[in-house]
């Protein structure tokens, strides 16, 4: 009794490893919340690489919130499956345009028009799946890849006439992908920026999901991923997602 | 009162971080985030407005009187404020300095004032395109205008380039020259490459060109009434650095740093084509610190009249008021405009005067020599290394790069790093703009 008491109150320590004030941050200062008074300290590192070596090396309980992409082969941030708890949380892909501008809000402009552009991230990972889904809206979609930064302006220079983006923020929506619309068929239909929850101990992901931190994120268009399965079952999914996305290269 | 407390510690910050070097805008943010979580929101954008103004003016100090660049953008207030200083023209390089920098930040107030309708429109000519040919240019220019021979320019410009390689790109997939290092898969930081490429070959250099005494005669009232009077002689190089900082503060991501720079290589270009340009050249110097001020300015148009952050500083600024559940749409940041103008204009006339109470306090230098200034100086840029660092979680690892990169400093003091310096910043976005002006028009 004595010793299952020490462990419960044991703290557990969450890892940030990406920029300050980003997305994963943010998550992770979500995760930290949500463990309320069992919340230790957050370690904090330069990379994924780094983190990856305390997640495998460390003994003190560790979790953080842990981008898919990672999990691709070949990826020097790729864990041990072991290291992952559960599937965390997952934002469509929204395809936006700048308002006021009729022609793209017109979404048979985006199907038919031989002179579409559409801005995406530039990600190895996610910019193959995104381009082979929108080939395959429109053969003629021209896709270009931007970095962070000047992604931010791109709509607004009037280079391109859509954006893909998983937090869509004030732009207005002209399409998600998310199954239900454009081509619910196809692969990639289902597809979004998702993370993984990552961590040394047994816990339970639906404690974030029922915290006060988690129902007062700013990323709201970020929902739990894959809830309601087994670990093993989501595990196997997000297999197949890794395997169906490294395929289209 | 709260407005005028923010307004303060805007100050106060913006002095601190224009004394110490490397601890720049997005430093400073990162370590207010926790008292900016409970301000009112305009307070949070007049305590950036204020801190970035503030700054310039006190970045321009250390780089000409300690010869260290406390930011990229400082680079050229260095290689030619400093020269100045040394040769005993230190008075008259902060002077002007200050004197141009105060005329650009009213400029690019008047300017954005008067073409308020039109700033919707203003990313409309920001494409790629114009964007590469920007860069190229500014690229190309700063190759031939290096004191350097050209292939010796071209070699560093390409080393720059290598080095700002370095990393675990996500856009590839592929790590590049990591050497199985993990404290190299985010990259070789800015300030580790300024420190050991930049400061420490210049530092050395001037050391054994000329070793010596600190000697600084400090500012009066009547220099800056004389400077005032003196300043016509400037007048084309002023109006031309603040059109071109004004316009090089709007570029995503790199916003009032190519401002200084796309001022310093238009003007140093036109003075050596005159065969007038030696290092230490005023006009050079008045053209880089004027136009950074324009540019902090400018910078905000975007945020403020677009809702987009084009700095990491903005875009923390922006998670700030998304994390409090504020509006941060168009129409909000257009209301704060008119405070936002006020707290700008404000803090630039406190920094000018401020500046020169700060250069006199300097004078307690005088008469030590200057090896030893520049020991120190290297003692601080490592600490403030180590602190830049620490804000990103990586305070040890990028000390350990900037050591590891100094014996190629130390071999390189006979030459202009400039070009290795800019090939470090700019052959990324350069490469980048150029893709997408190929996918897009091609």
């Amino acid at each position: 009794m004595l010793v299952g008491t020490t462990v419960y109150a044991e703290k557990i320590d969450v890892i940030k490893h990406s920029r300050a004030g980003g997305l994963i941050d943010r998550m992770n200062e979500v995760i930290a919340s949500s463990l309320g008074d069992r919340f230790g300290k957050f370690i904090n590192v330069a990379n994924c690489v780094q983190a990856k070596q305390i997640l495998e090396k460390t003994k003190t309980p560790v979790l953080t919130a842990w981008p898919t992409e990672r999990e691709a082969s070949g990826s020097p941030c790729n864990i041990n499956n072991d290291l992952l708890i559960s599937t965390f949380s997952n934002s469509p892909y929204h395809i936006t345009y700048l308002e006021g501008n009729e022609q793209s809000a017109d979404i048979n402009f985006l199907k038919t028009s031989e002179s579409v552009i559409v801005g995406i991230w530039d990600s190895n990972f996610w910019a193959t799946a995104q381009t082979e889904f929108l080939l395959a809206i429109n053969p003629s979609i021209k896709v270009v890849r931007y970095k962070t930064k000047p992604f931010m302006t791109a709509l607004t220079s009037g280079e391109i006439d859509y954006k893909l983006l998983s937090s869509p923020g004030n732009n207005p929506v002209l399409a998600i992908m998310d199954g239900k619309s454009l081509l619910p068929e196809h692969k990639f239909s289902n597809m979004g920026y998702s993370m993984m929850f990552a961590g040394n101990i047994p816990y339970d992901v639906e404690k974030v999901y029922s915290s006060h931190a988690w129902r007062n994120r700013i990323d709201t268009t970020h929902e739990p991923w894959l809830q309601n399965l087994s670990r093993t079952d989501k595990l196997k999914l997000v297999e197949q997602m890794l395997a169906d996305i490294a395929n289209t290269r | 009162m709260e407005t005028l407390v923010v307004f303060a510690a805007g100050i106060a910050s913006g002095l601190l971080s224009g004394v110490l070097p490397g601890v720049g805008g997005f430093v400073i943010m990162t370590m207010a985030y926790p008292f900016l979580l409970h301000l009112d929101p305009v307070n949070i954008l007049i305590f950036y407005v204020t801190m970035a103004s503030i700054d310039q003016y006190f970045n321009g100090v250390t780089a000409i009187v300690f010869g260290v660049p406390g930011a990229s953008m400082n680079i050229p207030t260095q290689i030619e404020g400093h020269k100045l200083f040394r040769r005993g023209k230190g008075s008259d390089a902060i002077m002007f300095s200050a004197m141009g920098s105060y005329i650009a930040s009213m400029f690019a107030v008047l300017l954005v004032l008067s073409l308020l309708p039109a700033l919707w429109g203003i990313y409309g000519i920001w494409t790629s395109l114009m964007q590469a040919i920007l860069l190229g240019t500014a690229s190309l220019v700063l190759v031939c205008v290096s004191r350097n021979s050209i292939w010796i320019s071209i070699l560093l410009f390409s080393l720059g380039a290598l080095l700002g390689r370095v990393g675990y790109h996500t856009e590839t997939g592929y790590a590049f020259m990591t050497l199985g290092l993990d404290v190299l898969y985010s990259g070789i930081p800015t300030m580790a490459v300024l420190v050991s490429l930049f400061a420490v070959p210049v530092l050395l250099k001037s050391h054994i060109k000329q070793p010596g005494n600190f000697e600084f005669p400090g500012v009066t009232l009547e220099g800056y009434i004389h400077t005032i009077r003196r300043l016509k002689t400037y007048w084309s190089t002023l109006t031309r650095s603040c059109f071109l900082g004004s316009l090089g503060g709007l570029m995503p991501g790199m916003s009032f740093g190519f401002s200084s720079l796309l001022s310093y290589i238009t003007e140093k270009f036109l003075r050596r084509r005159k065969g007038i340009y030696k290092t230490g050249d005023m006009h050079c110097l008045i053209a880089c610190e004027s136009a950074n001020n324009a540019g902090v300015f400018t910078q905000l148009v975007p945020l403020l009249f677009l809702g987009i952050p084009i700095t990491a500083s903005e875009a923390l600024i922006y998670n700030v008021l998304e994390t409090r559940g504020l509006p941060v749409d168009i129409e909000w940041f257009e209301s704060t405009f008119d405070q936002i103008l006020i707290a700008f204009a404000l803090s630039s006339i406190i920094g000018l005067f401020l500046s020169a109470k700060y250069v006199n306090m300097l004078k307690i230098f005088n008469g030590l020599p200057i090896g030893k200034i520049y020991v120190t100086i290297f003692i601080v840029l490592l600490i403030a290394l180590w602190q830049t660092g620490a804000t990103q979680y990586a305070g040890m690892t990028h000390l350990w790069i900037a050591l590891g990169l100094i014996p190629l400093g130390v071999l390189l003091y006979k030459q202009d790093t400039t070009p290795l310096l800019f090939g470090f910043l700019l052959s990324e976005p350069l490469i980048d703009n150029i893709k997408r002006v190929l996918v897009i028009y091609f």
